[in-house]
């Protein structure tokens, strides 16, 4: 998943190369940590957080064909 | 006026076709990472872009009334239609006539709630939805003598309730 993080806020963002995603794998949950360039931190949140929760969405979809957990955590 | 006229005869249609292809891809690429079954085509008419996607995983695009399915609508749309270049007026994504089907069902329940608050002279309010099917509910009871439809709540909590008046 860490691959579909990445593209979508490479996508989102106005300085992919500033993009990282790390996979911390756990047992049932996968966390996987995105940082963006400060002033990007907006685009990948979104209003009232709205992005955030619609890759959150997607991930969750993933996790139940999966039967895995994935949390999105956006670093500052 | 001559410069115009040796071009080529369709730039329009041209850069229409580059960018629903480049939506396309998009969705395409997300829900292949995603792992989900599905295929994934498109249509531009007016400046809209419809995708439809369809599969034997089309379940888990339309479960939990369509989540999966609004949420990469939104990111489509954030992702194609900021900053400069405004020639994709909006992305709609859609399953198989999902759409039509849900604006119907919506439209239904719109009507049966109001005859309710009509009945029981009582406010009623209707589950939280997103702005587009909200929209639906507002002018399918917009004509509707003897109520009235407001919408209260924050972000995915936002809600309607309908009033008598």
């Amino acid at each position: 998943m860490k691959e579909l993080v990445e593209m979508i806020a490479k996508a989102l963002v106005d300085n992919p190369e500033q993009v990282t995603v790390t996979e911390v794998e756990g047992e049932q949950t996968t966390v996987l940590e995105l940082r963006v360039a400060p002033s990007d931190l907006g685009k990948v949140i979104g209003k009232q957080g709205r992005t955030a929760r619609c890759i959150r969405t997607l991930l969750g979809a993933a996790g139940m064909k999966l039967r895995k957990r994935f949390v999105l955590e956006i670093l500052e | 006026m001559t410069n115009q006229l040796r071009e080529d005869p369709s730039p329009e249609m041209r850069d229409s076709r580059d960018a629903t292809e480049a939506v396309v891809d998009f969705c395409r690429k997300v829900l292949e990472l995603l792992g989900l079954d599905v295929a994934v085509s498109a249509a531009m008419r007016e400046e809209t872009i419809t995708v439809n996607v369809s599969g034997p995983d089309r379940p888990v695009l339309l479960a939990t009334t369509a989540a999966l399915l609004n949420s990469l609508e939104y990111l489509a749309n954030k992702v194609f239609r900021t900053g400069t270049g405004e020639e994709i007026g909006s992305i709609v994504l859609d399953s198989d006539e999902y759409r039509r089907h849900r604006e119907a069902e919506l439209v239904l329940l719109a009507q049966m709630a109001s005859q309710k608050v009509l009945a029981q002279r009582r406010p009623l309010s209707l589950q939280p939805m997103t702005p587009k099917e909200r929209r639906i509910i507002h002018l399918a009871l917009a004509e509707t003598e003897g109520i009235r439809t407001e919408s209260a709540g924050e972000g995915e909590n936002r809600s309607i309730t309908i009033f008598p008046s």
